[in-house]
């Protein structure tokens, strides 16, 4: 136990360590790249070509192997980039501002799509592109929230101070997170409660459930792919003057 | 499947394009910053 924790401390400490990040991200990459290739393509070609067509939606429901995956992601995105933010807050690690700052133009692309594709869905099944439902709304207040951020840090020349104003943002904006995930239960939504339940049985059938799992998966491995990407950039534009990234 | 191109088709490939389009950024974005940075290192170690 003691050692299982030492060794998840040095991990922690190794994590702050840029040049370390920077080495073994390289390394990670490639293989990642394989498999959230892999996932996102049986994911979504399954779904989208070969699962079932539903009895009522018809083939139009297809949009789910995009859309839940991409939702699920942008709300993910911002709890790391929370626990980043009481990070930099609290002990000033310099990886958790390069973390959050490489996140929150992902994070803003995956909320973007979950909102598009929820509007190109929305148009032939509720017949509107939008409403200010509770989820559709909050949803779009997690977006301004990524644009936000992205706008505060790009307003600050200093990184330190950058680091600091953003953390405190993303704090603010974590309030929201709840919202979100509860907003199809608080309230009386016209988008329908989630689908897929960790605690009990799915409301989805087998057949266009297990792709949407893989579909959801892949999405997951592409944003730790594009996050990584992301952060030897950052980390890059950082340090270029320091020796280890001369001599790298 | 949805090979053909009716109403309703239309709508999932127009999704598929964007989440293929934004994908694609994610990935192509930090991946020339990166090599724009190289290469100013490169030249800066000439």
């Amino acid at each position: 136990m003691n050692r299982a924790f030492n060794s998840l401390k040095t991990f922690y400490h190794k994590l702050g360590s840029s040049p370390w990040f920077y080495r073994i991200s390289e390394i990670t990459i490639p293989y990642l790249a394989l498999f959230s290739f892999l996932f996102l393509s049986i994911g979504i070609v399954w779904g989208v070509f070969f699962s079932p067509t539903d009895f009522k939606q018809g083939d139009v429901y297809r949009i789910i192997y995009m859309h839940v995956p991409a939702a699920s992601v942008s709300q993910s995105i911002y709890y790391t980039m929370t626990v980043a933010a009481v990070v930099s807050i609290i002990w000033r690690m310099k990886m958790a501002g390069i973390f959050i700052k490489s996140m929150a133009p992902i994070g803003a692309s995956f909320t973007f799509l979950a909102l598009i594709s929820g509007s190109i869905w929305g148009q032939p099944t509720w017949g509107t592109w939008w409403i200010w439902d509770a989820r559709l709304t909050s949803t779009l207040v997690l977006f301004i929230f990524y644009i936000a951020i992205i706008s505060l840090y790009s307003s600050f020349s200093e990184k330190k101070s950058a680091d600091q104003a953003v953390s405190i943002l993303t704090l603010v904006g974590a309030v929201n997170l709840p919202i979100i995930k509860k907003s199809v239960d608080w309230w009386n939504t016209l988008h329908q409660p989630a689908s897929i339940k960790f605690t009990e049985s799915s409301s989805i059938s087998p057949e266009m459930l297990y792709p949407l799992i893989i579909s959801i998966f892949g999405f997951y491995l592409v944003v730790l792919l594009s996050g990584l990407m992301a952060m030897r950039a950052e980390i890059a534009k950082r340090e270029i003057n320091k020796e280890w990234f001369k001599n790298y | 499947m949805i090979y053909d191109f009716n109403d309703y088709n239309l709508h999932v490939w127009l999704v598929l394009l964007i989440t293929i389009a934004l994908i694609s950024l994610n990935l192509i974005v930090p991946k020339v910053r990166l090599n724009k940075l190289n290469k100013l290192k490169k030249i800066d170690k000439n």
